[in-house]
C-alpha cells in the first residue's frame, strides 16, 4: 500500500538540513503502523511525504501503485483528497463550523451531493458516538470529542490510509487511552491502512508494528 | 459555492466592521460616479423637456446670438417655400418681486401666428383673451401665467403682477391661466407669455426678434428645410432643432461630469488598495484555515478561486451600496446643479425625478466588481501558494512577501524616464496626461520598496521610543513589505487625489484672476441684469451719452 524507496528529504536555508536519509519502507494494506522517534527524527517529515503535502528531495515514494513523484500539485491534491486521511495533533477543525459541518468539508471539496454528504457526516460522527454534538462548534467540546470530530473528519471517504501524527499529544492520558481505542477499533472494523506517528512508547507498542526513527534513519523495524 | 458558505460567510460574519470597511472604498467610488453621472443626466433630462415644451413642435429656430436680429428677416423666412409656420419669440427673464418666487421666463410670441406650433389651454373665462388676439394685443400689459405659479402666489385672471422692466417696476394684468400640462410645467411654471411686441418695448429690444420659430411643410426633411433656411437668412444666423439647445447645456455640465469621473476613478483606484490590503491581511490570518483546506483536497485553483469569488462578492456588495448612496448623491446634487445651472442660464430647472440610466448602473457595477476583484488577484494567488505543511505548523509563519523585486525597481525607472519625456513635452495635452498617470504608476511600483526602506529607517526610532512595542511594530511592517505598501499606496493615492484636485483648483483661479486683471480693467461695470449670460433688457443709445 505503501512504498517508499530511497527518499531523502532536505530542507534549503541559510544552512542545508537532512531530515531524512535514504528511507526503503514497506507498509502493506491493512497494517497498522507507529513511527515513533525523539524530536527532529524526521517522523512528521516522512508523514507529509507519505500524504502528499511535501515533495522529497531524491527517492521514490508510491501510494496504492501510484508513485508521487512528478505529479503535479493538482494530482498530489487528488490522491491526498481520494486516497488519504489526516488526524492531527491539534485537531485542526475549522473553529467556526458545526461539528457536521467539519466532517462534510472533505466531501463537500469532493463535490459529493449535499444530501450524501450530510448522512455520511451524521454517519460518521455517530461512529466516533458523537451523535449528540452534531451542531456544536468546536469550542463547546472537550479536548477528546474534538480528536473524534477529526477523526471522523478523516474518515469522511473510508480513506483507504489514515495518517495520524500525534493523534493523542494533546491530550490527558486517559481521553488519549481513549482516542487510541477509537483508531485501533475503526482499524479492526474498516481495515485502512494506518500510519501513527507518535514519540508515546505506550502508543507505539499498541501498535502491531513500530518503526524508530533517529537522525533521518530508520534504526529499527519491529513486528509483534 | 458551499466554500463560500463554509468558510467565506463564516469569516466575513465574524469580522463585519471590516468587511465593510473594505467595501467602502467601492461605495465610496460607485456612489460618486452613479450620482454624479444621475444627477447630471437628471438634470439634463429636465431641461430638455423644458426646452422641448416650450418649443411646442418646432422643428427649426433661428437665432443670431445675444443681440437678435431686425424684424424683417422673419418675412424672409416666412415667405420661403419649406416653411408652413414662421413665429417670432423674444425671451427674456425677469425678477417678479414676488417673495422667494425668483425669476420669470416671459415669451414673447406673436399671438396671432403662434398658435400654429404651441397650445395654450386657457382654462375659465380667460380664452377670450387668446380666442381675440386683438384684445390681448391692444392690452400691453396682458400676461398668460401658468397654473402652478398662479396657484402658489394665489393670482387669478385679472390679477395684477409686479415685474422688473426698462421702465421701472411695472404691473401687469393677469388675462389668463394655463392649465396644467405642456408649457405649463417649463421651468416649474415659472414661465408667462405676453405679446412680443409689447415684450419688445417694455424690455428695450427694439424692432429685434431673438429667436423665430418654424414649423415646416410636410414632405420636407429636417436637413433639407434647414439648408433652405440657411441660405435665406445668410451668414451670421444658426438654424437648428430645439434639441440643440439642450446640447448646449449638456457641453456645461460635461465638465462636472469630467470632474466627477476623474474623482470617482480616484475613489475606486483607492478601495483597489484598500481590498487588497484588507484581503492580504486575511490571507494571513487564514493561513491555518487554508492550510487545513489544501490538507483535505482542495486543489490550489479552488484556493485562488474562493478567494477571487469572495473580492468578487465584496466588489457586487459594495456596488449595490454605492449605487444606493449614489442615488441619494443624485437626488441632492441634482438640486445644487439645478441652482448652479439655473445662474448660469437665467432660471432654475428642477430635475423633479431622478433619472436612472441602466446602462450606467450596469456599467458601475461592473466597473465596482472588475474593480475589486483585480483587487484580490494578487492575495488569491498568495492564499493559493500557501505551503500547507508549514500553515498547519503552529508557531511557524510563512512571509507571504517576497519584498522588492527588481523587474519592479526597473518598470519604476522606465516609467520615471518615459514621465520625464511626457512632461518635456506637456504642452501637448495628452503628453501631460500619460506623464501624469506614469508619475502615478512610478511611486505605486516602488512603494513596496519604499515602504520597506522607510519600516527600516524608522525601526532604530520606535525601538528607542518603545523598546518592544515599537520593535515589533517596526518588524511587523518589515517582515510585510507588500501588505504595508498596500496602505501607503492607499494613502498615497488619496493624497495625490487631494493635492492634484487643490492644484487644478488654485491654477484655474490664479489663470482666470491675472486674466480678469489683464483684458478687464475698468474699475466699474454697469450692465442690464444680473446675469452676465443672459440679458433681460438691452440699454437704449441714449444712455451711454447720459453717463
Amino acid at each position: 500500500m505503501i512504498d517508499l524507496a530511497k527518499v531523502s528529504k532536505q530542507f534549503e536555508g541559510k544552512r542545508k538540513v537532512t531530515a531524512l536519509e535514504t528511507i526503503d519502507l514497506h507498509i502493506a494494506k491493512g497494517e497498522m503502523v507507529s513511527l515513533i522517534g525523539p524530536s527532529g527524527s524526521g517522523k512528521s517529515t516522512l508523514l507529509n511525504l507519505i500524504g502528499g503535502l511535501d515533495k522529497p528531495s531524491a527517492g521514490e515514494i508510491r501510494i496504492d501503485g501510484e508513485l508521487l513523484s512528478g505529479l503535479s500539485d493538482d494530482a498530489l491534491t487528488k490522491v491526498r483528497r481520494d486516497k488519504i486521511g489526516f488526524i492531527f495533533q491539534f485537531f485542526n477543525l475549522l473553529p467556526t463550523l458545526t461539528c457536521v459541518e467539519n466532517v462534510s468539508l472533505p466531501l463537500h471539496l469532493r463535490g459529493w451531493p449535499r444530501k450524501k454528504i450530510e448522512d455520511r457526516a451524521k454517519e460518521l460522527l455517530g461512529l466516533v458516538k458523537l451523535e449528540k454534538r452534531l451542531d456544536h462548534l468546536p469550542e463547546e467540546l472537550s479536548g477528546g470529542e474534538r480528536q473524534r470530530v477529526a477523526i471522523a473528519r478523516a474518515l469522511s471517504v473510508f480513506p483507504p490510509i489514515l495518517l495520524a501524527d500525534e493523534p493523542t499529544g494533546n491530550l490527558d492520558s486517559t481521553t488519549g487511552i481513549e482516542i487510541l481505542k477509537l483508531i485501533h477499533d475503526l482499524h479492526d472494523r474498516l481495515g485502512a491502512t494506518i500510519l501513527v506517528v507518535t514519540h508515546d512508547r505506550s502508543v507505539a507498542e499498541s501498535c502491531p508494528r513500530t518503526i524508530s526513527l533517529k537522525d533521518g534513519h530508520v534504526i529499527q523495524d519491529v513486528r509483534r | 459555492m458551499i466554500l463560500l458558505r463554509l468558510i467565506s460567510w463564516q469569516y466575513a460574519r465574524k469580522h463585519k466592521v471590516r468587511m465593510l470597511l473594505t467595501t467602502a472604498g467601492i461605495i465610496l467610488g460607485v456612489a460618486v460616479f452613479v450620482g454624479m453621472h444621475t444627477a447630471n443626466q437628471s438634470v439634463l433630462f429636465a431641461f430638455q423637456k423644458t426646452i422641448d415644451r416650450i418649443a411646442g413642435s418646432t422643428q427649426l429656430q433661428i437665432t443670431a446670438g445675444e443681440p437678435g436680429f431686425d424684424e424683417e428677416v422673419l418675412e424672409k423666412v416666412q415667405n420661403a417655400e419649406v416653411v408652413r409656420v414662421a413665429v417670432p419669440i423674444l425671451e427674456s427673464t425677469v425678477t417678479t418681486n414676488l417673495k422667494g418666487q425668483g425669476n420669470l421666463l416671459i415669451l414673447g410670441v406673436d399671438m396671432t401666428g403662434d398658435r400654429g406650433l404651441r397650445e395654450y389651454d386657457l382654462e375659465g373665462g380667460g380664452d377670450d383673451a387668446v380666442e381675440d388676439p386683438l384684445v390681448f394685443l391692444a392690452q400691453p400689459d396682458s400676461l398668460i401665467i401658468t397654473k402652478p405659479f398662479a396657484e402658489k402666489n394665489g393670482l387669478r385672471t385679472g390679477s395684477k403682477l409686479p415685474m422688473g422692466t426698462m421702465q421701472g417696476e411695472k404691473e401687469f394684468t393677469v388675462r389668463g391661466i394655463m392649465k396644467s400640462g405642456g408649457l405649463t410645467s417649463a421651468f416649474g411654471g415659472n414661465l408667462a407669455v405676453m405679446d412680443i411686441y409689447a415684450a419688445q418695448k417694455i424690455f428695450g429690444r427694439g424692432r429685434k426678434f431673438d429667436r423665430i420659430d418654424v414649423g415646416l411643410k410636410e414632405d420636407v426633411t429636417l436637413d433639407a428645410g434647414k439648408a433652405a433656411i440657411e441660405k435665406i437668412v445668410g451668414p451670421g444666423f444658426q438654424v437648428e432643432p430645439p434639441s440643440s439647445r439642450g446640447q448646449q447645456f449638456e457641453a456645461t455640465a460635461s465638465i462636472y461630469s469630467l470632474v466627477s469621473s476623474i474623482t470617482s476613478i480616484f475613489a475606486l483606484f483607492i478601495g483597489m488598495f484598500i481590498i487588497y490590503n484588507t484581503f492580504a491581511i486575511a490571507v494571513t490570518q487564514r493561513r491555518s484555515e487554508i492550510g487545513i483546506l489544501r490538507a483535505l483536497g482542495a486543489t490550489r485553483k479552488q484556493i485562488r478561486v474562493l478567494f477571487l469569488t469572495e473580492s468578487a462578492i465584496t466588489g457586487l456588495f459594495g456596488s449595490l451600496l454605492g449605487l444606493l448612496f449614489g442615488i441619494l448623491i443624485a437626488r441632492a446634487l441634482a438640486g445644487y446643479l439645478s441652482v448652479l445651472l439655473g445662474e448660469l442660464y437665467g432660471l432654475t430647472q428642477r430635475a423633479e425625478e431622478i433619472s436612472l440610466d441602466p446602462r450606467l448602473i450596469a456599467f458601475a457595477v461592473t466597473i465596482g466588481v472588475i474593480t475589486s476583484v483585480i483587487a484580490g488577484v494578487l492575495p488569491a494567488r498568495q492564499a493559493a501558494a500557501v505551503d500547507p505543511v508549514r500553515a498547519l505548523q503552529k508557531g511557524k509563519q510563512q512571509s507571504l512577501s517576497e519584498g522588492e523585486n527588481r523587474v519592479r525597481r526597473w518598470a519604476a525607472l522606465v516609467c520615471v524616464v518615459l514621465c520625464a519625456i511626457c512632461i518635456y513635452f506637456s504642452l501637448y495635452r495628452p503628453a501631460f496626461y500619460a506623464g501624469f498617470m506614469l508619475a502615478v504608476l512610478a511611486a505605486l511600483l516602488l512603494s513596496p520598496a519604499l515602504s520597506l526602506w522607510i519600516s527600516r529607517l524608522i525601526r532604530p526610532i520606535l525601538k528607542w521610543l518603545r523598546p518592544v512595542e515599537g520593535s515589533l511594530a517596526a518588524d511587523s511592517l518589515i517582515q510585510a513589505p507588500r501588505r504595508t505598501s498596500g496602505t501607503v499606496a492607499a494613502l498615497m493615492l488619496s493624497l495625490a487625489l487631494v493635492i492634484s484636485l487643490a492644484g487644478i483648483a488654485r491654477a484655474s483661479y490664479d489663470s482666470l484672476k491675472s486674466w480678469l486683471d489683464v483684458a478687464l480693467n475698468p474699475d466699474l461695470f454697469v450692465t442690464t441684469s444680473e446675469s452676465i449670460t443672459s440679458r433681460s433688457f438691452v440699454f437704449p443709445a441714449a444712455i451711454g451719452d447720459e453717463l
